[in-house]
């Protein structure tokens, strides 16, 4: 039991020292492969603009008949595509996501099945549905004011069309009923999804932050740094989903529905300059001391 | 034997009973509602209907119970049958005397879903007895049935009568006591129950030696006057069939029933269809292109969640706001628009919003309606261009326990003129009027919240400067500045007409003319079907004689033949306009030649043309009538519409200065001391019991009580939940009754007596309430006539029921979404509101489109014209596309904080009614649709 209980330790432990890259500068040094030479962690950041809006709409169908509902779907879903064509935007796509047929009890039943309510005979009711992303591309030259300005345009069309901007309202209760209120229900997300060479800047910063922290130390202890022994990824841009810690950042404990495309991208809800950021951790060797003593 | 064929198929279906079988073909003849043959061929369809029994488990209980009866009844009805079945007549007939001694006003299931009075099941079993049943009878009871036609005398004649008709019609004077009693309703002008005496005769005593052609001439004369045209039309077939060569004397001499059915089928419209039948759809219109409105009240600002002190904040038992769940019950004339704001009355002038009058003040509603009981639902108003009409209780006491009344006002005043409040204060009014004029019923009056105007399809009040493209212009006519110019020298004749045929169905037209020196001839207001550029000869003629399949009524300003300088008259199918049946104008005071503006209006109403000249600088007026069919005589429902004029020898200067014209506008019905208005209704504090209340449309006072059954759940006990809220249709002497609580009442409505109910599967409202509980957005809507199917959806249910109301037999029973509301129909499509817009195509009942808009308030029912379904959403009017659900345009207005609502139309404005503010906007002329994209 004991070594378990250690382990367990151990693993949170580690978990919490990955919360606080600081601390785990002294800490971090066992998950390395060793305890030789200098650990240390370094960061890299840089920020960008988002390049690509995306808006998830709920297009769904309901009836009792599956035929009626198919038909409402196919309908709602050609209505909003329609007027967006008409905005004849550039740069302007959209992908139809998880189509789902469901079968289940109106809003009205489920409300009263949570209160306990005695259930009134109802029929099933079929919905078909899907997320359709709607996604701007190349927003990243446009000014603010104007992006925001067709976004608007956007979710005005789109609610013209009578679809529901983000999830569905049946979906809206259940979180509400269940305590989640996590935001990753933001309708519209702004994506950095260009990450590729800012990502290979943030590593070079990341590199020269951790061998400039190495550095102060082994000065400091009057040691020699030598090469790097190991190089660890603590957190990298685009591969965790939803990391940023900029206000307004979605923070998510669920993903969001996933494209097909797992390019790395950024997200968040606020139009504003994304961190790219890359954080390493880095074990430094010390070389070891002239053997001027041992000679003597 | 194709009928015997279908029955022994029905019965080894198991699934009809042979004896019910056999009743309820007869029933449903008996009913009057089709021939026999017509019955029978729906017994197929009878016996799909799916009984009670096999009733699957997802249904909800019954939500609405007609009058039923004992079961006792239903005890004796089988006991007969087993009976009858061993020929043991004496006790048979006992066990039948038992249902015959019951009350006639319940109901038994005729077995396939449609339940229908005891008193009808008793006349259908003793006519399908057999030979020797039927002498049995005559031998137990041809005595009891001489001595009452014995006494079918004087006052106790009707009496009698009936009861030989409705127990005894087998017996050996049943057939001459129905006849008789079809006779003495008929003088009565009771054309219902004569047809439904006659029917009955022909029916059940087919070896009766009176003659079935003229039973049949009998039958169609009362459907006729009766207004069924339908029906009027299944008789004119059988009569082809089955009395071809046939004669029958018609006011003492004899003619050929065809010929006697054919013009009779005339008289009554009879070539229509029911859908034809109907109002025709307004046109289309152009939405407003400027935000900014003619006028806007205001009634309330943007509701405010954390204040409860708006004046219309209705809030849940939790002191939630429900803001977008109600509409405020508006309705507009040719001038006003009037508002019910929870009893408190409001009437504005249409174009410039002006205040009129108001039956209190607003600040009365102040924190009374902040309650969940505040029923919002149970407010309405309509108008009558000379009256409104609303339910209402007094604002200062929206409690839940006390009665909504009727309340009659001048329009132009808002004077009361009753208050069923005080007149029948045991009597809580529920859900909209209607009101029912004269003899012969007209078109059901619309519903609180619909449009109950006609829109123009020519508007040009303001002169012809816009109309290019519009009219032909022939021989002599010019425009000149804003008027058309007929003539202005000698010897020329002219004619102007529409490019494309108008509906001449029934309508209402309006223009001035002005007839500077004025010597001859004159000028016709014409309809016509030969051709945009008809064009007949001058002089005498007036450019009308000689123009084929056509109708016009003339100004005439020479005396050509004895008909006088100042005259007019109806002339048809281009007969010169001479003397005959010409008008001499001058004991009226209006004289043509005077130079006066003469406004002058036409009505149609589908039988009768009313005519009036109206000087505008005199103020004199003379109106003439003339009784004609002008789809038969122009060769259709559209005709080309205009004028034409000619001069001789002498000339005038003929002008038309502005013109108007609308279809269906004499439909709206003009109150008279004759008229009745029905009202559904139950007694203050019984919230189960539901009636309806037939009142003097005068006085208000209560002429008859209907009582149509009870809901199961009381709706007194209604709370955080909307109140069912009957809705009524007349069509033709029918009067359809949806409790929108579960169940679809036919009646006759002079007479009370109900001819069938369906009960339909119905979702019970709340009678507690919960903290989460969000009731659904309903909405509401009448039954509506559409494709020869009588359409109904309960507000709560999730069915949309198509009946063949003759019969009646269920043709749709089709799942739609529970807040799915009637809009209305056109040749092909069946249009439903709510939380979607769909439309269903009426042949196959297919789902054709969906069109989801942005959120509109509940109890709206949206617009529809044409071409295009307007509604009035929480992101603005959305102009939607019937053909393809497409939404073609949206206009944001004016009220955008509001949560929608509902929209009507004046003839020179577009209004919307929100749950903040009554706004109206110009309204785009016809002729200038075509350049609004």
């Amino acid at each position: 039991m004991i070594p378990r209980l250690v382990l367990a330790a151990l693993v949170l432990g580690s978990l919490a020292a990955l919360e606080s890259p600081l601390a785990a500068q002294v800490q971090m040094p066992f998950l390395m492969g060793g305890s030789d030479g200098i650990s240390v962690s370094g960061a890299g950041e840089l920020s960008a603009r988002p390049n690509l809006v995306e808006i998830d709409l709920h297009v769904a169908g309901k009836a009792e008949l599956t035929g009626d509902a198919l038909v409402k779907y196919r309908d709602a879903k050609k209505r909003v595509l329609e007027a967006l064509d008409k905005l004849k935007l550039k740069g302007l796509s959209s992908d139809e996501l998880g189509l789902t047929i469901s079968a289940g009890t109106g809003v009205e039943q489920q409300q009263r099945m949570m209160n306990g309510m005695p259930q009134a005979p109802s029929k099933t009711q079929i919905e078909v549905s899907c997320t359709l992303r709607v996604r701007l591309k190349d927003v990243r030259d446009q000014p603010p004011e104007e992006l925001i300005k067709t976004v608007g345009k956007l979710i005005d069309v789109a609610q013209d069309s009578g679809v529901t901007i983000g999830p569905s309202p049946a979906q809206v209760m259940m979180n509400m009923r269940f305590g989640n209120y996590t935001n990753n229900t933001a309708p519209v997300r702004f994506v950095v999804s260009d990450l590729t060479e800012l990502r290979e800047k943030a590593y070079e910063l990341a590199v020269a932050d951790a061998r400039s922290r190495a550095g102060r130390l082994a000065k400091l202890n009057q040691v020699k740094l030598g090469r790097a022994l190991s190089v660890q990824e603590i957190s990298v841009a685009g591969e965790q989903v939803l990391t940023n810690r900029i206000p307004g950042t979605v923070q998510s404990a669920e993903p969001v529905l996933q494209d097909e495309d797992d390019t790395p991208r950024i997200t968040s809800s606020a139009l504003a300059s994304i961190p790219v950021q890359v954080k390493l951790m880095v074990r430094f060797a010390i070389v070891a001391p002239e053997p001027a003593t041992a000679q003597q | 034997m194709a009928v015997l064929a279908l029955i022994t198929h029905c019965l080894r279906s198991r699934r009809v009973r042979p004896a019910r079988l056999l009743v309820a073909i007869l029933v449903a003849s008996c009913m009057g509602r089709m021939p026999l043959h017509q019955a029978q061929s729906q017994v197929r369809v009878f016996a799909q209907f799916t009984p009670a029994a096999q009733v699957d488990a997802s249904k909800s209980p019954p939500g609405f119970a007609l009058p039923s009866q004992s079961a006792d009844v239903k005890e004796s009805l089988e006991e007969f049958e087993r009976l009858a079945k061993h020929e043991q007549w004496e006790k048979a007939f006992q066990a039948l005397e038992v249902i015959a001694g019951k009350t006639t006003t319940g109901f038994i299931d005729r077995g396939d879903g449609v339940l229908v009075p005891s008193r009808l099941l008793v006349r259908g079993l003793l006519a399908g007895l057999s030979g020797a049943g039927k002498n049995a009878y005559r031998l137990f009871y041809d005595s009891q049935a001489t001595a009452l036609w014995d006494k079918a005398e004087g006052a106790a004649e009707l009496e009698n009568l009936d009861k030989i008709v409705n127990n005894h019609l087998i017996s050996s004077v049943g057939d001459r006591a129905a006849d008789r009693l079809g006779d003495l309703y008929f003088e009565r002008g009771d054309y219902e129950q004569a047809a439904s005496a006659w029917q009955a005769l022909l029916l059940y005593c087919p070896d009766s030696k009176i003659s079935k052609a003229q039973l049949l001439i009998k039958v169609a004369t009362a459907l006729a006057r009766g207004g069924r045209a339908s029906e009027l039309a299944a008789q004119q077939q059988t009569v082809r069939e089955r009395y071809a060569n046939d004669s029958v004397e018609i006011g003492g001499r004899r003619v050929a029933a065809v010929d006697e059915l054919t013009r009779l089928a005339a008289l009554a419209g009879s070539d229509k269809s029911a859908v034809a039948a109907a109002a025709p759809l307004p046109e289309d219109f152009a939405l407003p292109t400027e935000v900014t409105p003619l006028w806007q009240f205001t009634y309330q600002s943007k509701p405010d969640p954390t204040s409860s002190h708006q004046p219309f904040a209705i809030q849940d038992i939790y002191g939630r706001l429900r803001p977008n769940d109600f509409t405020i019950p508006a309705a507009v004339d040719d001038k006003r628009v009037y508002l019910n704001l929870f009893g408190v009355e409001m009437a504005f002038d249409a174009e410039s919003g002006k205040l009129l009058w108001r039956s209190g003040k607003l600040h009365l509603l102040q924190f009374q309606q902040n309650r969940q009981n505040a029923m919002p639902e149970r407010y309405s108003i309509f108008s009558t261009g000379d009256r409104t009409w609303s339910v209402l209780r007094d604002p200062q006491q929206a409690n839940q326990g006390v009665g909504f009344g009727l309340v009659v006002r001048d329009a132009a005043t808002g004077k009361e003129i009753f208050n069923s409040r005080r007149t029948l204060s045991a009597w809580s009014i529920l859900g909209a009027p209607l009101l029912v004029a004269g003899p012969a019923p007209t078109e059901a009056a619309p519903p609180a919240g619909r449009n109950d105007s006609p829109a123009p399809m020519l508007n040009l009040a303001n002169g012809f400067a816009d109309s290019a493209g519009l009219f032909a212009f022939n021989g002599d006519s010019k425009l000149v500045g804003p008027a058309i110019r007929l003539t202005d020298a000698g010897n020329q004749k002219s004619s102007v007409f529409t490019h494309t045929p108008l509906d001449v169905t029934r309508f209402h037209t309006q223009f001035t003319v002005k007839l500077d020196k004025a010597q001859a001839d004159g000028m016709t207001f014409t309809l016509q079907g030969a051709g945009p550029t008809a064009l007949g000869n001058r002089g005498v003629n007036l450019g009308y004689g000689g123009l084929a399949k056509s109708v016009a009524v003339k100004f005439d300003l020479f005396n050509n033949g004895g008909e006088g300088a100042n005259s007019t008259g109806l002339y048809l199918n281009g007969a010169e306009p001479n003397a005959t049946s010409s008008v001499d104008l001058t004991a009226t005071g209006i004289d043509l030649h005077s130079g006066h503006p003469l406004q002058v209006t036409l009505d149609y109403d589908g039988a009768t043309l009313e005519a009036s000249i109206h000087d505008t600088v005199d103020n004199k007026s003379a109106t003439q009538s003339y009784m004609v069919n002008i789809p038969q005589i122009v060769g259709g429902p559209t005709a080309y519409v205009g004028f034409t004029a000619s001069t001789g020898g002498l000339m005038a200067e003929q002008n038309v200065l502005n013109w108007v014209y609308a279809v269906g506008g004499p439909a709206k019905p003009k109150p008279n001391p004759a008229d009745t208005v029905y009202v559904a209704a139950s007694r203050t504090g019984q919230g189960r019991e539901l009636a309806l209340l037939a009142l003097g449309a005068k006085d208000g006072k209560l002429l008859k009580t209907i009582t149509l059954g009870n809901y199961a759940v009381d709706q007194n006990q209604v709370y955080g939940d909307r109140v069912a809220q009957p809705t009524l249709l007349l069509n033709g002497d029918r009067l359809y009754v949806d409790t929108h609580g579960g169940a679809l009442v036919s009646l006759q409505p002079r007479s009370g007596t109900i001819d069938w109910g369906t009960l339909y599967d119905t979702a019970a409202p709340m009678t507690g309430y919960y903290y989460d509980y969000q009731p659904p957005q309903l909405g509401i809507s009448g039954p509506l006539r559409a494709g020869g199917l009588l359409f109904t959806k309960g507000m709560r249910s999730t069915r949309l029921l198509g009946l063949q109301a003759e019969g009646p037999t269920l043709a749709w029973n089709r799942p739609v979404s529970k807040t799915a509301v009637l809009i209305g129909a056109d040749d092909e499509r069946l249009y439903l509101g709510g939380e979607e817009l769909t439309a269903y195509s009426l042949k196959t009942k297919e789902l054709l489109w969906a069109t989801q808009l942005p959120r509109s308030a509940g109890w709206s029912v949206p617009l529809l014209t044409q071409h295009r379904i307007y509604q009035f959403t929480s992101r603005g009017i959305c102009e939607v596309d019937t053909a393809t659900g497409e939404v073609l345009k949206i206009f944001r207005g004016a009220d955008l904080d509001a949560f929608g609502g509902t929209m009507f139309l004046t003839p020179q404005t577009i209004v919307t009614v929100s749950n903040l503010a009554v706004t109206a906007y110009p309204r785009t002329p016809k002729n200038q649709q075509a350049q609004t994209p």
